[in-house]
C-alpha cells in the first residue's frame, strides 16, 4: 500500500471508531431516552477542547500565536479523563436548563439554540479557545515516548481508538441491558405514565443526558488526539444532524444498528469519499452529497422508520427445571 | 401478594387527624375561567372501594390529577395516611403507595407487556446507574423474582399469552388490564383508577371486578371513576357523587339512589 | 444618543424577528410540528427577491413581495408533499423534526449547488437617513418596520375578524373537535403553512436587506434567533411571539452597545432565564397543557 492509501485507511478507521462511540452516546440519549439532543456536538467539542488545552501546556511560551484558558501539561490519559468529566459537567449544566420544558420537541429546540449560541460565543471570544482559528499543535498522545514514524504512529493510534471503542461498548452494554435502561425506555414512551409509576423522570433524563454528554466528550478527546487541531468549523450543528442520520439509518434504540449506521453513513458515504486520495472535493460535489444525505433520511423515515436494525424485543426465559436454572433475564432477540 | 404493611409516617409530619387513609379537604382548581374543582371534600376508608361518579366535566379526572400530583392544586389539602401530600411531585406520591391509572390508556408502546410491568417495580435492583454498571450478576436474582411476580399478575389478568407482545400490539381492553396490573406491581396501598372499564368487554370487566374485590379483601384501598352504574353498584362500598367541581352527595349506593339532588344532577348533566 | 440609535436598530431587528417568529409559531400552533426547514424557506425568500431585484431589475419592494410569495409556495409545497404525508403516517413529532432538518439540508444544498457559496447583495437605492423621535433610521429600515407592522396587523385582523381566522384558532385549540364541528382542518392547515411561509419569506428578505449581504446559510442562522423569540413567547402563540421578538430584538441591540459579540449571548441569556422561570414560555400553549398530565 502506498503511504497515501495507508493514511486514508488510518484516517477512516480512527474516524469510524470515534463516530461509533458518538453514535452510541446519541443512541442512548435519543434512541433509548427520547431526548432530542440537537446540541450533541457541543459535548464532543468540549471534550476535544479540554483534551487539547490540558495537553498543550500553558498559553504563551511556544504557542504565543494562540490564546486559550486552562492550559496545562497533563499526561494524556489524565487529560482524557478530565475531558470526559468536563462533558458530563457541561451536560449537567445544560440539561438543568434545557430539559426543563416538559415536551421533548421543545427541549430539542432549546438544545439547538444552545448549540448554535455556543458556536457563536466560542468563535467570538478569541481569548477563550482562540476563536475561529481554533487550537492547533495539540500533542499526539504517547508520540514522544514512542518515537514511531508517522505511519507506524497512525496504526498505533488506530489501536488506541479500538481499545476505547471496546471500553465504551462495555459501559454502553452494561447500561442498556439493565433494568435502568428499561425504565429509561419507559420514560421515552410515555413520561407521564412513567412518573405515575414512581419514576423521577426529570432526574432520569438528566442521568441519560449527562452520561451521553460524558461519552460524547470522550469521543471528542480521542478525535483531537488524532487530528491535532480543533476549531468551531469542526462542530457545527450540521455534525449533530449527521449523527442523527446514523442512528436513524442504523436503527434507533439498537447499539449494533447505531454502529452500523455510523459506518455506513459517516465512514462509507461521507469520510470515505471526502478523504479519498484520488480526487479533490468541490463545493458542488459536497452540496450534492448533502442533498443525497437529506434524501436518504427522508426515505428511511418513510420506508424503514425503525432503521436497518430495529430495537430488539426482549424476551424473558422461563426458569427451567434443568441445570440452566436462573435465566429469567432478558434475552434480546431480533425480529 | 399485595403488601399492605402499615408504615406510619413520621409522627412529626402528621397533620390534623385525618379520617380514613385518604382525605381531600376543600380542593379548588381553576383552568382559566373554568372552576374544575370548587371545594371538593371527602375521605376514603382503608380497605374499601370508593366510586367517584358524576356527569362529564364534573371534575373527577381533575380530582385524580390533583391527588396524584399531576396537576398543582389551586387551594385545599390532600392528606394520605396522615401526611399532607399536597403539592408533592407525582413520582413521590406514587412511591408513597398512592398509584393512579389514566383515563386514556398509557401503555409503554414499545416495551413488551412484561417489561411494562417490570418498569413499575419500586427500587428494582439494577435500576440505578451504578447498579447497572455492576452488571447482570448483581441484579439477575432480583430480576428473576420480579419476573415471577409479574407473571403472577399476568396470569391473574389473563395476559399470560401476550407477555412478549409490545404494548402497542394489544387490544384496547388488554391495554386497560395491562395498566391496572402494572400499577399493582408497584405494591400500592391506594389505587386510583380513572375509568378502568372503558373499552373493556363486559365479560372481561366482570372478571376485573372480581380481581378488584379480591384486592380490597387483601386490604387495598381503591378509588375508581366509572360511568357504568351497574359496576359501581356491584363494587363500591361508598359512592361519592360529584357535580360542577363539588361533592354533591356521599354514601352507600342505596343512600345515593334515594337522593333526589343526585338524580336531578344526572338528568341535568 | 447611542441609546436612541440602539432603540432604532432594536425596533428594526424586532420587526424582522416578529415576522419570522410569528410565521414559525403560526404553523406550529396548528400542526404541532417544529419545522426547522423554515430557515431555508427564509433563504428561498432571499433568493427569490434577489432574482426579482438584481436579475429582473425590479424594485426591492416588489422583491419583498416576491420573497413572501416564494416562501408561501415552498412552504405549502412542503406541507403537501412531505409533512402532511408523514403526519398521516403517524410518524412521531420528534421524527418529523428530523424530517424537517433533512428537508432544510436538501433545500440549502440545492441552493448552494446552483448559486454557489459567494455572498449576494441587493441593489438598494441610496437613501438618506431620517430622524424620528431621536432615532436615526434609513428609509429602508423604516419601510421594514412598516412592512412588519402591516403584516402583523393584517394577521391580527385575519385571526380575530374573519371566519378563516376563527377556523384557524379553533384548529389550533383542538383539531379533532374542530374537524367534528365541520371545519375543513386540512385546508386550514394548508393555509397556515402558506401564511407561515410568506411571513418567513418576508422575514428572510428584510433580514438580508438589513444585513446588506447574504448567502445560502443566512436563513438558518436567522432561524435560531427567531426560535428564541418564539420560545420566549410560548411556541404556538402569535402574540407571545411578537412580544418575544420585541424583547429579544431590543435586548440584542442594546447589548451590542456594550460589545457586538454580546448580541447572541444576550438572546441566549434571556432564553435561559425565561426557561428557569417559565419552562413552557410566557404563554404556555394549549398543547403543552395537554401533555402536563391532565388526561
Ligand atoms: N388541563 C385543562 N385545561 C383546561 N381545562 C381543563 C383541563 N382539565 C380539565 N379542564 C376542565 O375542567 C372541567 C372538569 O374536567 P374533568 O376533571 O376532566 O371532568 P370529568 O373527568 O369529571 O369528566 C371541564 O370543564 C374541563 O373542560
Ligand atoms: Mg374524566
Amino acid at each position: 500500500m502506498t503511504t497515501a492509501w495507508q493514511f486514508y485507511f488510518i484516517t477512516l478507521l480512527t474516524y469510524s471508531g470515534v463516530n461509533i462511540i458518538a453514535a452510541w452516546a446519541l443512541n442512548l440519549q435519543y434512541g433509548l431516552g427520547g431526548i432530542l439532543n440537537f446540541a450533541f456536538i457541543i459535548f464532543q467539542a468540549v471534550g476535544a477542547y479540554a483534551a487539547a488545552v490540558l495537553t498543550l501546556g500553558p498559553a504563551g511560551g511556544i504557542t504565543t500565536f494562540q490564546t486559550y484558558v486552562g492550559g496545562a501539561h497533563l499526561p494524556w490519559l489524565l487529560a482524557l479523563v478530565v475531558a470526559t468529566l468536563a462533558g458530563g459537567v457541561l451536560a449537567l449544566l445544560v440539561g438543568l436548563v434545557a430539559l426543563r420544558p416538559k415536551r421533548t420537541d421543545y427541549q430539542g429546540m432549546v438544545l439547538l439554540t444552545v448549540a448554535i449560541i455556543a458556536a457563536v460565543v466560542v468563535t467570538d471570544e478569541k481569548g477563550w479557545l482562540n476563536g475561529a482559528s481554533g487550537l492547533v499543535g495539540v500533542p499526539k498522545p504517547f508520540n514522544e515516548s514512542l518515537g514511531l514514524g508517522l505511519i507506524e504512529y497512525g496504526w498505533f493510534y488506530v489501536g488506541v481508538v479500538a481499545v476505547a471503542v471496546v471500553l465504551v461498548f462495555i459501559v454502553i452494554h452494561l447500561l442498556t441491558s439493565s433494568p435502568w435502561c428499561r425504565q429509561v425506555r419507559a420514560m421515552r414512551e410515555d413520561p407521564v405514565a412513567a412518573e405515575a409509576l414512581g419514576l423521577n423522570v426529570p432526574a432520569r433524563r438528566l442521568q441519560v443526558f449527562v452520561i451521553g454528554g460524558a461519552i460524547a466528550a470522550f469521543s471528542g478527546a480521542l478525535l483531537v488526539g488524532y487530528i491535532g487541531s480543533w476549531s468551531p468549523g469542526a462542530w457545527g450543528p450540521g455534525e449533530t444532524f449527521l449523527l442523527f442520520v446514523c442512528i436513524v439509518v442504523g436503527g434507533l434504540g439498537n447499539n449494533f444498528g447505531a454502529a452500523v449506521g455510523s459506518v455506513l453513513v459517516l465512514t462509507v458515504l461521507f469520510n470515505g469519499l471526502a478523504y479519498l486520495p484520488i480526487f479533490s472535493y468541490t463545493t458542488a460535489a459536497e452540496a450534492l452529497q448533502l442533498v443525497l444525505l437529506g434524501l436518504i433520511v427522508i426515505a428511511f423515515l418513510w420506508f424503514k422508520p425503525r432503521g436497518l436494525f430495529p430495537e430488539r424485543r426482549r424476551r424473558f426465559a422461563f426458569p427451567s427445571a434443568g441445570p440452566d436454572r436462573g435465566t429469567a433475564v432478558a434475552v434480546e432477540e431480533a425480529r | 401478594m399485595i403488601a399492605s404493611e402499615s408504615d406510619p409516617a413520621g409522627a412529626d409530619r402528621r397533620v390534623q387527624p385525618a379520617a380514613g387513609i385518604l382525605e381531600v379537604r376543600d380542593l379548588h382548581k381553576d383552568f382559566g375561567g373554568v372552576h374544575a374543582l370548587a371545594g371538593a371534600s371527602f375521605y376514603v376508608e382503608q380497605g374499601t372501594i370508593t366510586g367517584l361518579i358524576g356527569p362529564n366535566g364534573a371534575g373527577k379526572s381533575t380530582l385524580i390529577n390533583l391527588v396524584s400530583g399531576f396537576t398543582p392544586p389551586g387551594s385545599g389539602q390532600v392528606v394520605y395516611d396522615g401526611e399532607d401530600i399536597t403539592g408533592h411531585s407525582a413520582h413521590q406520591i406514587a412511591r408513597l403507595g398512592l398509584v393512579r391509572t389514566f383515563q386514556l390508556s398509557s401503555e409503554f408502546a414499545r416495551l413488551t407487556v412484561i417489561e411494562n410491568l417490570l418498569t413499575a417495580v419500586p427500587d428494582q435492583r439494577g435500576s440505578t446507574v451504578l447498579a447497572a454498571l455492576r452488571g447482570k450478576r448483581y441484579w439477575r436474582r432480583a430480576e428473576e423474582e420480579s419476573v415471577a411476580r409479574a407473571r403472577e399478575f399476568l396470569g391473574r389478568f389473563g395476559l399470560t399469552d401476550v407477555e412478549d407482545l409490545y404494548g402497542a400490539e394489544l387490544s384496547g381492553g388488554q391495554k386497560r388490564l395491562l395498566e391496572i396490573s402494572r400499577a399493582l406491581m408497584g405494591r400500592p396501598r391506594v389505587l386510583l383508577l380513572d375509568e378502568p372499564f372503558a373499552g373493556v368487554n363486559p365479560t372481561l370487566a366482570r372478571e376485573v371486578e372480581d380481581i378488584l374485590r379480591a384486592l380490597r379483601d387483601e386490604g387495598m384501598t381503591i378509588v375508581l371513576v366509572e360511568h357504568e352504574m351497574g359496576a359501581i353498584d356491584r363494587l363500591c362500598d361508598t359512592v361519592v357523587v360529584m357535580a360542577a367541581g363539588t361533592v354533591l352527595a356521599e354514601g352507600s349506593m342505596a343512600e345515593i339512589r334515594e337522593n333526589q339532588e343526585v338524580v336531578d344532577a344526572y338528568l341535568a348533566g | 444618543m447611542e441609546l436612541n440609535l440602539a432603540l432604532g436598530f432594536g425596533l428594526v431587528t424586532a420587526s424582522i424577528l416578529a415576522l419570522g417568529a410569528v410565521g414559525f409559531t403560526l404553523q406550529f400552533g396548528i400542526t404541532n410540528i417544529f419545522n426547522l426547514s423554515f430557515g431555508q424557506v427564509m433563504t428561498v425568500g432571499m433568493f427569490a427577491a434577489y432574482l426579482i431585484n438584481v436579475q429582473g431589475g425590479q424594485s426591492l419592494w416588489v422583491g419583498v413581495l416576491g420573497g413572501a410569495l416564494a416562501g408561501a409556495v415552498v412552504s405549502g409545497f412542503l406541507n403537501k408533499t412531505v409533512f402532511m404525508p408523514f403526519l398521516r403516517r403517524g410518524v412521531s413529532l420528534d421524527g418529523i423534526i428530523i424530517v424537517s432538518l433533512a428537508v432544510g439540508l436538501v433545500l440549502e444544498n440545492v441552493m448552494l449547488a446552483f448559486a454557489g457559496p459567494s455572498f449576494k447583495a441587493y441593489n438598494q437605492p441610496r437613501t438618506h437617513s431620517i430622524h424620528v423621535l431621536g432615532m436615526i433610521l434609513t428609509v429602508q429600515q423604516l419601510l421594514i418596520i412598516g412592512i412588519s407592522v402591516a403584516a402583523l396587523v393584517g394577521l391580527h385582523l385575519l385571526l380575530r375578524q374573519t371566519r378563516l381566522g376563527k377556523a384557524m384558532r379553533a384548529t389550533a385549540a383542538n383539531a379533532g373537535l374542530a374537524r367534528t364541528s365541520g371545519i375543513a382542518t386540512d385546508r386550514v392547515t394548508m393555509i397556515a403553512w402558506c401564511l407561515s411561509g410568506a411571513l418567513c419569506g418576508a422575514a428572510g428578505v428584510t433580514f438580508a436587506l438589513n444585513l446588506a449581504t447574504f448567502d445560502t446559510t443566512t436563513g438558518s442562522s436567522l432561524l435560531l434567533v427567531v426560535i428564541a423569540a418564539a420560545v420566549f413567547g410560548g411556541v404556538g402563540q402569535p402574540y407571545g411571539a411578537m412580544l418575544g421578538a420585541l424583547v429579544i430584538g431590543l435586548a440584542t441591540e442594546f447589548a451590542a452597545l456594550v460589545s457586538p459579540n454580546l448580541k447572541e449571548v444576550i438572546a441566549f441569556a434571556i432564553l435561559v432565564v425565561m426557561l428557569l422561570v417559565r419552562p413552557d414560555g410566557l404563554i404556555p400553549s394549549a398543547a403543552t397543557k395537554e401533555t402536563m398530565g391532565a388526561r
